[in-house]
């Protein structure tokens, strides 16, 4: 078995699905959505197997593809490992890693040791967790092939400074290591033009999610994906063109898959992928505009550079490679101060009624937060956030009926409060 | 003429609860054991006899209004009803407008609503974890050989403070017998259980929203009637708590008060 190809299948059968089975409340372009990332994964397992540069990494392929690399993400793959985690799950617990961890973590090493994912040449994590860089620091050690692990924390100037400095080491070193590779500026620069015209997009459709009924599907809001895809496909951009579109489309026409929208609900954090919750939130009429499931403003959120512009903090025009930096500190391990600023903002900006916070067990950033985002959600915006004890994949941990159930008053008391609140205005 | 009965249901873990609501009256309530039967073999058998002491039949009832952990269970129910909606809507029909925190300390889990004006504001449930409910409490009464109903007074004669360490049931038990070998009386290890479960729910209700010393709670479900985990929970709060004159009841009647729109 090899992960790349069962997951290259599993696309292609949705993009089947899609079309033999048009379901008007979900995107068209779901269809070429599944499609490119079916394409992609089929060309990097392609690339490897005719001796390409390979690399596993999550956040540093700006870096490593235009040295020759082909990029693929141990956590990234984790989120999509529903069709094997059983057996990645026994594999695991049978060789003694911890189960109390999340299971990015315990998955990303199911997908190691079971040797579904060929050796890299590198193992190089970029925007990761604690958690995710000992996953690859671990995996390296595992497949015995060399790390480059940055050190990177809370974005101030002296970390900006001193990332920047490891940046360009890391380059230095993995052209004189690693053979045949070498730094190519100008797809550098190319990628990130494209990852940049696709963030000006998302930011528009960011704005579309505002209108009443919401004009997404609670489905589509969690399939949503970063701007990244535009530079992995030579269609990204069509594709995120096609999606804004389609929105603008269903706001002009006044659609929603929810025309009798009652709430509205942003989903925070993770989410049962193997599991449903969709029918509760449809008994409730619940819209769910936004699933926030990182530093979303920054990514494709409502307001571009909401919370950090990095020319202003440097107080001169960055460089693309500045502006690159800067992205990689705009993850979920930082301080939960901007997670708690941005869910806040994002509520506010929407219209949001609850926030279901599905938080991801065995996560030491993600926990501890959901306290700090319910008292400011009290406090500022007077709506409630109901924190479920969430897994991704593992079925054994789900609690079905309590998870329904929990969610089923949760969203009544959402509607009771929201009836308040409108009846004090 | 409109059928005038109206029935609510809260099926726990070990028992289930009904009453009947005549034109929003409650004309009927009672707590039936679950046992080894199904839970919805004793919902029909609690339907069928509330409504036979009270002189009504299956004609006369308007609806069937359910919740509680085993309500999904029950299939000729009208509606199933969200538990903390249900609870607050029942301890308002007691203490209209109540402004505080409901803890409902049941035999499956731990459930803590904060209501503003009557309404459910806020909602925190106990982990998975057994520890924080009353089937712990059974278990440990077992370990020390005395019935439920009897292990509330005992502790209230502790002399010694006793701190149990688990929060898990499974660990607390090893941790009781350890100590039951340790010639520990009964009534200090019931203490100590007794402040470890007050901690948890403690925890609960501050998760609920719960203000010390400005916010009132209200103590419901089985656990109300353990006199033991009441004062546990008064000295950790330092504070009294209100209990309603039957405590195991709330849910029900919140369910039958939502059937009628109330």
């Amino acid at each position: 078995m090899n992960y790349l190809e069962i997951y290259a299948a599993i696309l292609n059968d949705r993009v089947k699905m899609i079309k033999e089975h048009p379901n008007a409340k979900q995107y068209k372009s779901n269809a070429l959505l599944y499609e490119m990332l079916s394409e992609n994964a089929t060309s990097q397992l392609k690339a490897v197997q005719d001796g390409g540069l390979f690399a596993f990494s999550h956040g540093l392929d700006d870096i490593l593809v235009p040295m020759g690399f082909t990029c693929f993400s141990i956590v990234g793959a984790a989120d999509r490992v529903g069709f094997n985690s059983d057996a990645y799950y026994r594999l695991i617990r049978g060789a003694g890693y911890p189960t109390t961890i999340c299971d990015r973590f315990q998955m990303g090493m199911g997908i190691v040791l079971s040797g579904h994912i060929p050796r890299p040449h590198l193992v190089a994590p970029g925007q990761a967790c604690d958690v995710e860089t000992w996953l690859n620091i671990a995996t390296a050690h595992i497949m015995e092939v060399p790390y480059y692990f940055l050190d990177f924390r809370h974005r101030t100037n002296i970390s900006m400074d001193h990332l920047m400095d490891q940046i360009h080491e890391l380059i230095d070193r993995i052209e004189k290591e690693i053979p045949g590779a070498k730094f190519n500026k100008d797809m550098f620069l190319e990628r990130r033009k494209k990852t940049q015209e696709a963030q000006v997009i998302f930011h528009k459709i960011g704005q579309m999610l505002k209108a009443k009924p919401c004009p997404v599907s609670a489905k589509d809001a969690f399939r949503i994906v970063p701007p990244w895809i535009a530079k992995i496909h030579p269609r990204g951009l069509e594709y995120v063109r096609e999606l804004h579109d389609e929105i603008k489309d269903r706001v002009d026409r006044g659609f929603s898959p929810n025309p009798d929208e009652k709430l509205r609900i942003m989903w925070a954090v993770s989410g049962p992928f193997f599991g449903s919750l969709f029918k509760v939130l449809e008994k409730h009429k619940a819209s769910m505009p936004i699933f926030m499931w990182s530093h979303v403003p920054e990514q494709f959120g409502l307001v571009p550079k909401c919370f950090y512009d990095v020319g202003e903090f440097l107080g001169r025009e960055p460089t693309d490679l500045e502006e690159m930096t800067s992205s990689l500190l705009s993850t979920w391990t930082g301080p939960v101060t901007e997670w708690v600023d941005e869910i806040e903002m994002h509520c506010r900006e929407l219209d949001i009624d609850g926030v279901v916070y599905y938080q991801l067990s065995g996560c030491p950033t993600n926990l501890p937060a959901a306290r700090q985002i319910s008292d400011r959600l009290e406090e500022e915006l007077d709506i409630p956030l109901l924190p479920l004890q969430g897994w991704m994949v593992d079925k054994e941990m789900y609690n079905k009926s309590d998870s329904e159930d929990r969610l089923d008053a949760f969203l009544t008391m959402c509607l009771q409060r929201k009836k308040v609140r409108e009846g004090s205005r | 003429m409109s059928k005038p009965i109206i029935c609510g249901m809260d099926a726990g873990l070990m028992t289930l609860k009904i009453v009947l609501l005549n034109k929003a009256e409650i004309i009927h309530t009672a707590v039936m054991p679950i046992e080894t039967n199904t839970t919805a073999e004793i919902a029909e058998v609690a339907l069928n006899e509330s409504l036979a002491a009270n002189g009504f039949t299956q004609d006369d009832l308007c609806g069937i209004f359910v919740t509680g952990v085993g309500a999904s269970e029950i299939h000729f129910a009208s509606r199933i009803l969200p538990e903390a909606s249900c609870l607050a809507t029942g301890v308002n029909r007691l203490r209209p407008v109540f402004d505080g925190i409901i803890l409902d300390v049941g035999a499956h889990k731990a459930i803590a609503v904060q209501c503003k004006k009557g309404i459910p504001y806020k909602v925190a449930y106990s982990d998975r974890c057994a520890s924080g409910s009353g089937l712990y409490l059974e278990m440990v009464a077992q370990l020390l050989g005395m019935d439920i109903t009897e292990i509330g007074a005992l502790s209230l004669k502790s002399t010694e403070t006793i701190s149990l360490q688990s929060s898990c049931a499974i660990y607390a038990e090893s941790e009781i017998i350890s100590l039951m070998h340790n010639r520990k009386r009964p009534e200090d290890i019931l203490k100590g259980v007794y402040k470890g479960l007050a901690a948890r729910a403690f925890s609960l209700m501050i998760r609920a929203g719960y203000i010390q010393g400005k916010s009132q709670v209200a103590a419901i479900g089985g656990t109300a009637h353990n006199i033991g985990m009441l004062k546990a929970l008064e000295e950790r709060i330092g504070g009294e708590i209100w209990v309603p004159e039957n405590p195991d009841n709330l849910g029900a009647i919140g369910a039958a008060l939502m059937g009628t729109g109330e």
